[in-house]
């Protein structure tokens, strides 16, 4: 995954909000996380025509807040299949009904989670960046006052890392690890809380995408670049605790 | 691709090499092996197909085991398996993955192997020409060569998404619409993505598949 443009983490952040909600016990938690996804979509597309395509020069600047309007303009400067489209519109009809009727009003755990995807998708496709390829934020998932603690010891703390790719690293580094079964396993002895399949991790370690930064000789180890990386996120945890130490 | 000078780098899937010992022993194969004593013979019976190297590997360990008997006469478990294998091509064939997976589908194995497609090491599957196929198809390629190759009967959705992501299957449409319209023409198993968000081909699928790879081999 190419450097992650500074404006899209705010996207992501619309991302992860949805998927904290959606696994709360708040009882109209679709809803919410409904309202946030569509809030977030606006965002993407404006965040597209501005940023990417850099059409700042649209005349009438409330129609900025027509949806229709913003939707057009996306259909023109994009080559999405049809069906997408449809499936646009057929949310944002969804969303009306959330906005503008009675608050008791929900939708299925299935089509918040649909419209969550089609926001990843979005984000995937006009940003160059891949959602899977982050942390999820989700309550199970939360950093706990242990990890955090960590950060005083050392210790990477695995579960504050951000990207998969960045965790593989780490995992490959701290270990010898002579398959993605012992470096999920690796990963388990570190606390990682998220769910990786060793096809997954395989596909990391030897696919086109990252093949540069691991290399297998007895275990598998980090190539020189694959090292730097690791030093890097040594380093930003230390800043990040250096910080936190001049700010007591 | 930057490396350290002093080490060595596993091979690339892309590379057109032999595969090593270590994939091959990555497969999960069952193997089920039994000893027969006849006189002064000891017969090995091979229950299940498996990987030639899994299969040596086996036998060393046994004969090894067999050594500590002092009626072990090596020039014996010599002869027995230097006897010409009838077997031979589908021994290759369970060799190499990718002729594997072609053997499943009942294609042609050596179009298939040179139409480079797939790369299989180890545990990861890689679609290498991602543009050759639709991008259903290239999903469907990776479904396959999960049940074939790895031997996993279905794959949770969220895994398959993030492998067709990783190997860069890109589609205009989102993912879960792929995988509706799969549901919707029966070429993946319905009740069982309803029930538990597990992906399985079908026949229908499994056509289809055969069908747009015979179409890629022979253009």
């Amino acid at each position: 995954m190419s450097r992650i443009p500074p404006w899209v983490f705010g996207l992501i952040d619309g991302v992860a909000a949805s998927n904290l909600i959606r696994e709360s016990l708040i009882e109209h938690k679709n809803r919410i996380a409904f309202i946030i996804l569509d809030s977030t979509l606006e965002q993407i597309f404006k965040k597209y025509i501005t940023n990417v395509k850099k059409i700042n020069n649209v005349q009438d600047s409330t129609k900025w807040e027509k949806r229709e309007f913003l939707i057009k303009l996306m259909k023109n400067k994009t080559d999405f299949a049809k069906e997408t489209w449809d499936d646009v519109d057929f949310f944002y009809n969804i969303r009306t009904g959330l906005y503008h009727e009675e608050s008791e009003k929900t939708v299925t755990p299935s089509i918040v989670g649909k419209f969550q995807e089609l926001v990843e998708y979005f984000i995937n496709e006009l940003f160059g960046v891949r959602c899977s390829e982050l942390i999820p934020l989700t309550p199970s998932l939360m950093p706990t006052k242990e990890d955090i603690e960590l950060k005083t010891t050392g210790t990477i703390p695995i579960n504050l890392i951000k990207e998969k790719i960045n965790v593989l690293i780490v995992a490959v580094a701290e270990s010898k690890s002579k398959s993605s079964a012992e470096i999920k396993d690796t990963l388990r002895k570190k606390g990682f809380k998220q769910k990786i399949s060793t096809s997954v991790i395989t596909v990391y370690l030897s696919g086109k995408s990252y093949q540069h930064l691991f290399y297998f000789d007895d275990y598998w180890k980090l190539t020189e670049e694959g090292k730097r990386k690791y030093e890097n996120i040594k380093k930003s945890f230390e800043v990040e605790n250096e910080g936190e130490k001049n700010g007591k | 691709m930057e490396n350290d000078g002093e080490t060595k780098k596993e091979p690339n899937m892309n590379e057109e090499k032999p595969h090593d010992k270590k994939n091959l022993d990555d497969v999960k194969d069952t193997i089920s092996l039994k000893i027969i004593a006849k006189n002064e013979l000891f017969e090995i019976e091979i229950k299940e197909k498996t990987l030639k190297t899994n299969i040596a590997k086996n036998i060393d360990d046994i004969i090894h085991e067999i050594s500590k008997s002092k009626s072990f006469t090596p020039q014996i478990i010599q002869k027995i398996s230097s006897d010409p294998s009838p077997n031979k091509q589908i021994d290759d064939t369970i060799e190499n993955p990718v002729k594997l997976l072609a053997m499943k589908l009942d294609i042609d194995t050596e179009k298939f192997e040179n139409l480079k497609i797939i790369g299989v090491k180890g545990e990861a599957i890689q679609i290498l020409k991602p543009t050759k196929l639709k991008p259903s198809e290239s999903c469907y390629l990776l479904i396959a060569a999960n049940e074939y190759v790895l031997g996993k009967p279905s794959i949770p959705y969220d895994e398959l998404k993030e492998l067709c992501e990783l190997n860069s299957i890109r589609s205009k449409t989102p993912f879960y619409q792929l995988i509706d319209n799969a549901k919707r023409y029966g070429h993946i198993d319905k009740k069982k993505y309803d029930n538990s968000r597990e992906v399985v081909l079908q026949s229908k699928g499994l056509d289809l598949l055969r069908s747009a790879l015979n179409k890629a081999m022979n253009n």
